[in-house]
């Protein structure tokens, strides 16, 4: 399930219309994920506060957008672009990817709340391949 | 036996007395057929899939995503009971319509989609956790007489 052609230019499209929220987009992601996947906050034992809008939260959430800004910059080469990230989850986080999947489902779930316009089916589409991507290139140094 | 609290019995509640059927069941249903094109080889007879645009103008798609749509009413009205709810359903979906059942996930994802565009801000990380123990409850039962 590679990217085509297509589904690189509607994910820069999107990007280049949501870039500016991206703060808001990784806060929210991420503060609801630790709601709805409570699992996923065994990760975070490290944090005084887990709550959503609170400022590891949002700290973290403009970091995980960071990184995939940095994902749409190479999304012609996302195993060679994302290998510092891939090894950094691999040897240092240890961040099981199942939990990638978690993270991208709440990132599409917050475009939907926050650009319903433009998260058509066919965004929808190209956005979750591309995460799907992205999730593969963390995933690429694991074992 | 499932266990609700009365958050998550009042919020699903609201969810789907706020939901019109007509548009949701088949927005779900659309964007299903769309993101995950592997789920249109249940609906052979149902004409033209062959790109969004067709998908999104099908008018049988449309009148299945609300039949599933008043399909889901059914655990709306006995969350206390879903598995037995559904049993008979399940059956279909196993016996007659062979339907894997990783594919209940997937409409899941799309109708959580949809539902959190349509509501916006108010779609917050505890009313998607509520909407989401909804549907794999739902999703479960459906999975749950296969053999």
């Amino acid at each position: 399930m590679s990217l085509t052609e297509k589904d690189k230019a509607t994910v820069k499209a999107l990007w280049g219309k949501i870039s500016k929220s991206s703060d808001a987009i990784g806060a929210d992601a991420l503060g609801r994920m630790l709601v709805v996947y409570p699992q996923t906050k065994t990760y975070f034992t490290h944090w005084s506060d887990l709550s959503p809008n609170s400022a590891p939260v949002k700290n973290h959430g403009k970091n995980v957008m960071s990184g995939v800004a940095l994902a749409v910059s190479k999304i012609d080469d996302l195993t060679a672009g994302l290998l510092d990230l891939s090894e950094q989850h691999a040897f240092t986080l240890r961040v099981d990817p199942a939990n990638f999947k978690i993270l991208s489902h709440c990132i599409l779930v917050v475009l939907a709340i926050m650009f319903p316009k433009e998260f058509t089916p066919e965004v929808h589409v190209a956005m979750d391949k591309f995460f799907c991507g992205v999730s593969l290139a963390l995933s690429e140094k694991y074992r | 036996m499932v266990e609700w609290t009365d958050f998550e019995r009042s919020t699903i509640a609201d969810i789907f007395s706020k939901m019109s059927y007509e548009t949701v069941g088949p927005a779900a249903l659309t964007r299903c057929l769309i993101v995950y094109p592997w789920t249109q080889r249940y609906f052979g007879n149902f004409g033209n899939l062959y790109n969004a645009a067709a998908i999104m103008g099908n008018p049988n798609v449309a009148k299945h995503g609300t039949t599933i749509l008043h399909g889901l009413d059914r655990a709306v009205k006995n969350m206390d009971d879903i598995k037995g709810t559904y049993a008979e359903l399940s059956v279909l979906h196993s016996e007659k319509l062979h339907v894997d059942p990783d594919n209940f996930k997937l409409l899941a994802d799309c109708l959580t989609v949809v539902v959190a565009a349509q509501f916006g801000k108010a779609f917050t990380g505890e009313v998607q956790a509520a909407f989401q123990k909804f549907l794999a409850v739902v999703v479960s039962s459906l999975g749950r007489q296969y053999h």
